[in-house]
């Protein structure tokens, strides 16, 4: 009774709240943040499908898509392709969005780009399974079915936005073309830090081998 | 004391092999990373000057016709004639002072025959004269024609363009197709007669993003002190049997897709390039500078067509050859450059021969003559069954090569192609699966996903009936049920 009680939960925070949100996206992210109904868990459940699905994206879409070569698999990779821009959004967003009046935390903007990702899970899971039964002619059907996942995502994200932060659509525009703008600063500082560390690294190591080598 | 014996007479047994040469070839992958492949073709002779008793300058060019070998020296500023045994038989000039022929640094030569009123073929030589600006077109018993600076604008007027004619090629009408230093417009087309007809294939002029951005800020005077942006010039020239001229050239966007060309007779680029890769040479290379190996795309200096549609590509930077088919799959790789026989330094010039190819190295002044092995000749006679349309044996002939090479894409497409036509559609998949061949694995399985289809039609016709059919029984049965509840409680 209790494993049937814990399936039921999950069938409702993973598929049915999802759901949920794209058909109402207002009355959903009301809910997602003042009804408590948006869980981290469930956001940390769908980055890891998406990492997942991505990798058997990689591996299993049909013969005639799959471009890929087999020896060039690299599962951290791909995650990590699928991790890094997600929570360096967070962190950008979160840091224009503070500036701008935005309402929502950090965790609140993580989550909600998490969600945002469902149609895309579930649009991949499709393609993947669909490719391996379709002809090279039928493969747009599948490209079709990929837009629609991304256009999901970017739906989800507006509306996730407007509600999360409180925001007119104009300025979810705005804060969007300035959070892209941040990431490039992140990433540029980033880089610094990481060329700086590396001359110190070397800076000390041949130090220490002058050292060694007077004494 | 038994086992030291033993010991020692195998290591004695080891070293006794020669594994002084190594025949390994290779390939390219789907994924156009190298695979190793076998040997296609092997070294059989050097012709030498010491062995033609003669002394050569520097040979610029070479073409062997009806089994005589023209070669042309820029430097002693002649043409040496071998025969078939590889021995001299004849120079141009013929005495020193017969200047008619006298030539300059010649760089380009042709050889072709022409059909006189009695019937009776005669030979002629072209020779591009780069230094002297003409062009020789010599008989068995001296100078014929010579053309001189074609009737061109850019030749004429204050920024004449100095007439410097590289290389030569002829075809079948007597039609002269002529790559010169410094003409950005195209090959000159020459009549017969001499007289300038028009360009055939043009070059693109590709200038880069990066060089595009930094224009838009420059203004008219800055834009007019930059280098000008000119097409890539051929670099040489061959014409197959129907007259279409097979052209290499320096890349002229980077990527190399445009260094081989076949111009039709309105000049434009009708090469097929169906294989995995478009013809160019080397794909995969390393792309920085480095000490020790060459970098970057193969540089194509010559190129050779024979009557199968099959054409072989020289890369003076790393010594290799490059053979395709009519198609565009390439179809192997050998050679190298190195100081061994049958390396080269500086090759300059490849032709075909039947099958057999002869490469001229400029530096050493030497041909050195390749024949195929058991696997070249095998894919060669199965290329050539192909072009000629007799698929059922030339897929005999591919089904040969697997066994010398499993890694042979080719093959599988050809056995797959014979499996599809048969209505063996699962076989097709399969070997269209080996031989990455999307497209025609797409079709084969769009077959064969029909004939499932048709098997299983009435297993699903009936599985849908009975679940519409037990669908409509409980729907009615709970209506009625529900009617009959209802009818008790009123």
């Amino acid at each position: 009774m209790k494993s049937k009680a814990f399936f039921q939960m999950l069938y409702q925070d993973v598929i049915k709240f999802p759901t949920y949100l794209i058909s109402h996206p207002f009355k959903g992210y009301e809910d997602f943040k003042f009804g408590k109904k948006g869980k981290f868990y469930v956001a940390l459940i769908f980055l890891i499908l998406m990492s997942l699905v991505q990798i058997i994206k990689f591996t299993s879409t049909g013969f005639i898509l799959n471009p890929n070569n087999p020896k060039d698999l690299n599962s951290i990779k791909i995650a990590s392709f699928v991790i890094v821009p997600i929570v360096l959004f967070s962190i950008a967003n979160w840091n224009v969005t503070t500036l701008f009046d935005g309402k929502g935390k950090m965790k609140e903007i993580f989550m909600m780009v998490c969600y945002s990702l469902f149609p895309y899970i579930i649009a991949s899971i499709i393609v993947v399974i669909g490719s391996n039964f379709l002809t090279l002619e039928e493969a747009m059907l599948l490209d079709l079915v990929n837009y629609i996942g991304i256009l999901g995502v970017v739906y989800l994200m507006f509306f996730g936005m407007i509600n999360i932060h409180e925001y007119s659509p104009l300025k979810v525009i705005i804060t969007t073309i300035l959070t892209i703008v941040a990431i490039g600063v992140i990433l540029f500082i980033a880089l610094l830090i990481f060329t700086l560390v590396k001359q110190i690294y070397t800076f000390i190591y041949a130090l220490l081998r002058e050292l060694a080598k007077r004494y | 004391m038994k086992k030291t014996i033993l010991f020692f007479s195998l290591l004695l047994i080891l070293f006794t092999f020669n594994y002084s040469k190594a025949e390994a070839g290779y390939y390219y992958s789907y994924y156009g990373t190298v695979i190793d492949s076998i040997e296609p073709y092997r070294h059989v002779k050097t012709i030498t000057p010491p062995d033609l008793n003669i002394q050569f300058g520097e040979l610029t060019d070479m073409f062997i016709f009806k089994d005589k070998i023209y070669l042309l020296d820029g430097k002693l500023n002649r043409i040496v004639v071998l025969d078939e045994n590889h021995q001299v038989v004849k120079t141009y000039p013929q005495d020193s002072n017969y200047d008619n022929i006298g030539m300059s640094n010649p760089k380009g030569l042709f050889v072709t025959d022409e059909i006189n009123e009695n019937g009776s073929a005669i030979t002629y030589i072209y020779v591009a004269d780069t230094g002297k600006s003409r062009i020789l077109k010599i008989r068995e018993n001296g100078l014929y024609k010579e053309f001189t600076t074609p009737d061109e604008l850019i030749f004429q007027g204050d920024n004449a363009v100095a007439y410097k004619p590289e290389k030569i090629a002829v075809n079948s009408t007597g039609k002269m197709y002529v790559i010169a230093t410094g003409v950005y417009e195209g090959i000159l087309e020459l009549d017969p007669d001499g007289t300038f007809s028009r360009y055939v294939g043009t070059n693109k002029v590709a200038i880069s993003l990066i060089d595009r951005f930094w224009m838009l800020f420059m203004t008219k005077e800055q834009r007019n002190k930059l280098n000008l942006y000119l097409p890539t010039q051929f670099l040489n020239l061959d014409i197959d049997k129907e007259n279409f001229v097979y052209t290499v050239s320096q890349t002229s966007d980077g990527s190399g897709n445009d260094m081989i060309k076949r111009l039709n007779t309105k000049g434009f680029d009708v090469l097929t390039r169906t294989g995995y890769f478009p013809p160019k040479g080397d794909i995969s290379y390393i792309w920085w500078y480095s000490q020790d190996v060459p970098n970057g795309l193969s540089s194509l200096v010559d190129i050779t067509v024979n009557e199968y549609g099959m054409y072989s590509v020289l890369d003076v930077k790393r010594g290799r050859i490059f053979t395709y088919d009519y198609n565009g799959n390439l179809l192997y790789i050998f050679g190298g450059n190195g100081k061994q026989v049958g390396t080269f330094s500086n090759a300059v010039a490849i032709q075909y021969v039947g099958d057999n190819l002869y490469v001229l190295d400029s530096t050493s002044n030497t041909i050195s003559i390749f024949e195929p092995t058991h696997f070249g000749a095998l894919v060669n006679q199965a290329a050539q069954l192909d072009y000629l349309g007799d698929y059922d044996a030339s897929t005999e002939a591919w089904k040969e090569t697997l066994k010398y090479n499993n890694n042979y894409y080719l093959a599988y497409r050809a056995i797959g192609r014979t499996n599809y036509v048969n209505g063996d559609y699962k076989e097709a998949m399969e070997n269209f699966k080996l031989a990455y061949d999307k497209t025609n694995y797409s079709l084969a399985y769009k077959e064969y996903r029909n004939e499932r289809l048709k098997q299983y039609f009435p297993i699903i016709v009936v599985l849908i009936f009975v679940a519409v059919g037990v669908l409509l029984y409980s729907s009615v049965r709970d209506n009625y049920r529900q009617s009959q509840e209802t009818g008790r409680n009123e």
